[in-house]
């Protein structure tokens, strides 16, 4: 019989997230991989600026708080440092792509050996529900108030951006909607794990997420909208392994 | 009281940095205070280039030859230039291939000239035409030891072989012994 | 095996930094200061360090941050322009209490400005360029050798402290050649690092961060810092002293300027008037105390700074309006030259002539 057990690697405190928010979802199963990979003291984590910027308060991990963007800078800084610990980034939609996507791409092509979970919620959290660079044509958001048109730009893939660099050698992208899907996702993280520690360089997974907040709709709604509305539209699951 | 001020110019690849930087190795190892400072920036290979060397036997104030005592032109918009700050009775060391005669309005300071790119082109070594103005130099100003700047090669070229560093010495023994007459 | 080198400040730094145990640098292109990331390029490799070129200058501090938080040595270096994209990871730093060296060769600005050597980054070293209440310490050598020293002793006082040391150098120094004899000795090591992030085996895990959302908890932290900058304010505060104790002009400068300033005090000293020399070394803290007390004998003071008179507020506020307080400033990078200096003496000492 397998009991459900809290993992070692979260801390068993109640979280400010929003009710129906996918952070909570994404550092258990971040916490599972870790603890089966026995790695929990070895291993270092980077928070974003967003809404999982207390994420160290959550996993129980030693942990460093980047600026805005800068988490794989940071997290260069402490792989090149530590390369037989286990480094990754957990990081939001504006975060990665918008401020920090310098930092992603050159992190990406030296293929510094670390994992970034890429948390895609499609939209600003923590500041209030801004336009990311992931926002769809046409979403309203609070800088988008007629929804997103040309002139803001297109919603930015991260795979199309840094898959064509050698130095990429692990691109995953799972949803939480599901528990099957979550079990899927989890299993992307655990293998992206796996190659860093077996040295094998820069890994990324996207995550897709829901703000259910600043979507306007309800945990459920949400969940559905992004079973319906953007999983069907993009490339799920494994996205490059080398 | 000894302080000696060299202001070294020509144009971009002529080694008009290395050379400086030979003298000031020279001095030290001669058991001088010595600064080089060099003119850095955006011009590098073909625009001017120049480098002050000091020697002294005392605690050096600034790095900035404002007056020199000796300038070294390798080259005709380096000696235009630069002849505004030589001293009165300074002394003027030109790569007469390169400087039109004409333009030889030194103003009554000693004047050193010597066809530095010819020569060292002769012996199939343009680039070394630094040491052929270094030999020249050290033939008329005889403050430091000539072995100390020819081993100073080593430092500049790390990677210097035997036979390169064997014919800078020759340039060098061409220029010492170069008689205008 | 020490033995005497040519080296231009910014290699000195470096290759001090590397004796001192720093086997970390990321840095970014800049003029005048290129000589560092070439130095490390080449060096750090050959001590199993790391060396990267980073995408930015932001990228650079930043990756400095990551390794900082490992308790390891790091060192990151720029002129203005990139310092001034630094400032948010410098404020990190202070807020993280992480230790760190920083260089910044000096050029002139504002803007791009000029690659030219210029001391006008000294508002942005001294004050903190970066956002909130912090403090970072700031070195200032006049020659080559004391470059590479400061170096070492940025190390030391960034562990110590665990705070931003800064070599705050004019481009001038930076690309100057002098004769210089590196110091071999290990710098010591022992310094508590148990905040540092390595895994949290046998431990509760640590967290390097710079956040501090609870009430009063910023406060706290920041009460905190004081206490430390006050101690440091008591104990590293230096300066050179050169034929102050009975002067009646003191010169005031850092830099390759004080090196000049030097020159100036010996020649007037030879004529017999009575001219010295305040150096300042760090500049945050800065050497008030020691400046107040020329008060007794001194009676007109002059800052002789490249830069269009930034200490000369530090200056300002250290004496007040006791005393004339004189400025000879140089702008935009342009030359300085010591025969303005002897100039701008001339001048006072002839007014006060008259007066008298």
């Amino acid at each position: 019989m397998t009991t459900y057990t809290m993992p070692e690697s979260l801390k068993n405190v109640r979280t400010h997230y929003c009710p129906g928010c996918s952070h909570g979802i994404i550092h258990k199963i971040l916490a599972e991989c870790i603890d089966e990979l026995n790695m929990r003291e070895n291993t270092v984590g980077v928070s974003p600026v967003g809404c999982a910027v207390i994420a160290y308060e959550y996993l129980n991990l030693d942990m460093v708080e980047a600026l805005h963007g800068r988490a794989p800078a940071i997290a260069t800084g402490l792989k090149r440092a530590l390369p037989d610990k286990l480094v990754f980034t957990y990081q939001g939609d504006g975060d990665l792509l918008a401020i920090g996507i310098s930092e992603l791409i050159h992190a990406a092509n030296r293929g510094e050996n670390f994992t970034i979970i890429f948390v895609n919620n499609r939209v600003y959290g923590m500041t209030g529900g801004q336009m990311a660079p992931t926002t769809a044509p046409g979403q309203k958001t609070l800088t988008t108030p007629y929804g997103r048109d040309g002139k803001m730009g297109e919603p930015i893939d991260v795979m199309h951006l840094i898959e064509p660099f050698s130095n990429v050698k692990y691109l995953a992208r799972g949803a939480v909607y599901h528990p099957n899907e979550i079990r899927k996702t989890k299993n992307l993280i655990k293998r992206a794990l796996e190659m860093q520690i077996s040295g094998d360089g820069f890994s990324l997974v996207e995550v897709l997420a829901t703000c259910p907040t600043y979507w306007r709709m309800s945990p459920g709604e949400a969940m559905d909208y992004v079973k319906d509305n953007i999983a069907p539209h993009v490339q799920m699951g494994v996205i490059k392994e080398q | 009281m000894i302080h000696y001020g060299i202001i070294i110019s020509g144009f971009g690849g002529q080694g008009v940095l290395t050379f400086g930087k030979m003298l000031a190795l020279a001095g030290m190892e001669d058991g001088f205070q010595v600064t080089y400072y060099p003119s850095y920036g955006a011009e590098v290979r073909g625009g001017t280039a120049h480098c002050g060397v000091i020697i002294s036997d005392s605690t050096i104030a600034s790095p900035i030859v404002y007056k020199a005592d000796v300038l070294i032109a390798m080259n005709d918009p380096s000696l235009r230039k630069f002849l505004p700050r030589l001293k009165d009775h300074g002394k003027l060391l030109c790569n007469s291939s390169l400087i039109a005669p004409d333009f030889f309005r030194h103003n009554g300071r000693e004047l050193f000239s010597i066809p530095a790119t010819e020569l060292s082109r002769e012996m199939k070594m343009e680039k070394a035409t630094n040491m052929m103005m270094a030999g020249y130099f050290f033939k008329h100003f005889p403050l430091l030891n000539e072995e100390s700047f020819l081993n100073s090669l080593d430092d500049v070229f790390p990677n210097i072989t035997q036979e390169l560093k064997t014919k800078n010495r020759e340039i060098f023994r061409r220029g010492f012994e170069y008689d205008p007459a | 095996m020490s033995k005497k080198e040519l080296l231009c400040g910014n290699e000195a730094i470096s290759e001090a930094a590397i004796k001192a145990g720093c086997r970390y640098y990321y840095g970014y292109p800049i003029t005048p200061q290129n000589e560092i990331s070439a130095y490390m390029a080449l060096h750090l490799p050959k001590v199993d360090g790391t060396f990267i070129q980073a995408e930015s200058e932001i990228a650079a501090i930043n990756m400095a941050a990551g390794t900082a938080a490992t308790g390891k040595r790091v060192m990151t270096s720029s002129s203005g322009p990139g310092l001034s994209l630094k400032q948010e990871g410098l404020s990190f730093f202070a807020a993280a209490e992480l230790p760190l060296v920083v260089v910044d060769a000096m050029r002139a600005g504002p803007g791009l400005g000029n690659i030219t050597p210029s001391q006008a980054d000294y508002f942005q070293a001294t004050r903190g360029g970066g956002h909130g209440d912090y403090r970072q310490i700031v070195l200032a050598p006049a020659s080559v050798s004391e470059a590479a020293e400061l170096t070492r002793r940025a190390f030391y006082l960034a562990d110590k402290y665990r705070i931003v040391a800064m070599l705050l150098l004019d481009g001038m120094l930076a690309q100057t050649r002098e004769p210089v004899v590196i110091n071999q000795d290990p710098l010591e090591d022992d310094f508590d690092k148990s905040w540092a992030v390595t895994g949290c085996k046998g431990r509760t895990p640590n967290v390097v961060k710079s956040l501090f959302l609870q009430e009063r908890s910023l406060e706290e932290f920041i009460e905190k810092q004081l206490i430390k900058y006050s101690v440091i304010e008591e104990t590293e505060t230096e300066a050179e002293l050169y034929h102050t104790a009975d002067a009646e002009y003191i010169l005031i400068a850092y830099g390759t300027p004080a090196r000049m300033c030097r020159s100036v005090v010996d020649r007037y000293r030879a004529k017999g008037i009575k001219v010295g020399l305040l150096r300042p070394v760090t500049l945050w803290p800065y050497p008030s105390r020691m400046l107040r007390d020329t008060l007794r004998h001194a009676k007109h003071y002059l800052v002789v700074e490249w830069s269009a008179g930034q200490m000369f507020e530090d200056v300002r506020i250290a004496l007040g309006y006791d005393r004339p307080i004189h400025l000879l400033s140089k702008l935009g990078g342009s030359l300085m030259d010591i025969e303005e200096i002897d100039n701008k003496l001339d001048e006072l000492l002839i007014n006060q002539g008259a007066r008298i």
